[in-house]
């Protein structure tokens, strides 16, 4: 099974290596088989991408795509944050629709927050007043104080 | 214009080209051999598969540091190969050998002169 497997990654190299290297790869694969398995396999995939890409120069080309790949996904990318922007700017506004300010119910309770301030503030004059009648006169002045 | 040095063009080699002439620098040998020679040399921690042994070999016939030999033994397999180091192949190995042995002896020196700052 492996050896078939073998023999599919290599029929995968570009054709001038396969021509060349071909038969002795799977030559020394059937000579080491039972002491490499996978890892042959595994090393036969990286070759495949090494011949493909280092050794025909379409690394150029693979460099050229990634490149293309980034600048495309970092549009797309600001693109979707700007459409998110948008989408929250809409839900915000959607909201006020839904829930506008009640002039009424505000000024209602405006009016009883004023009307609690002047309970409160009378409530104080009320304590000073009665804080300054308890409060004992100061001593008058006697001649005998102020000569000292 | 100074001309580039074809050797020191080529230095440090990888690895696995490293080993690969030095298995060849001997005597010539298949691309089995080979790769038992290299997991021989380095006691079974470096193993290198066929895709990458043929991918280098590829690489070091087109610069010209091994070459390809006609040889085959009664029994052998007809598809094998064997390969041999060239004159220019032996040059570039015993380059990489000097600038290795310049790195091992300052690496050494670097220890020792640790070692005994620590002590």
């Amino acid at each position: 099974m492996s050896r078939f497997i073998y023999r599919c990654l290599i029929r995968l190299h570009p054709r001038d290596f396969r021509e060349r290297f071909g038969e002795q790869m799977l030559c020394a694969f059937d000579e080491a088989e039972r002491t490499g398995g996978a890892a042959f396999l595994a090393d036969g995939l990286g070759s495949i991408g090494r011949q493909w890409i280092l050794r025909s120069g379409l690394w150029r080309w693979a460099v050229g795509a990634a490149i293309t790949a980034l600048i495309l996904v970092g549009y797309a990318n600001s693109e979707a944050k700007f459409e998110r922007k948008l989408i929250i700017s809409e839900q915000l506004i959607q909201a006020k629709r839904v829930h506008p300010l009640d002039k009424a119910e505000f000024n209602g309770e405006a009016a009883e927050a004023v009307a609690m301030l002047a309970r409160f503030r009378a409530a104080d004059k009320k304590k000073s007043h009665q804080s300054h009648s308890r409060q004992p006169a100061p001593p008058e002045e006697t001649g005998l104080t102020s000569r000292r | 214009m100074k001309l580039k040095d074809p050797v020191a063009s080529l230095l440090p080699l990888s690895p696995a080209v490293l080993h690969i002439l030095t298995a060849v620098a001997g005597e010539e040998r298949h691309g089995y051999a080979i790769m038992q020679e290299i997991a021989r040399q380095s006691d079974g921690r470096y193993k290198l598969g066929p895709g990458t042994l043929y991918d280098n070999i590829e690489k070091l016939i087109d610069r010209g540091l091994i070459k390809e030999v006609a040889r085959s033994s009664a029994g052998d397999d007809p598809r094998r190969r064997y390969y041999q180091l060239t004159i220019f192949g032996r040059r570039v190995l015993s380059a990489e050998v000097a600038r290795l042995g310049s790195v091992l002896r300052a690496a050494k020196m670097r220890l020792a002169t640790n070692g005994s700052a620590e002590a």
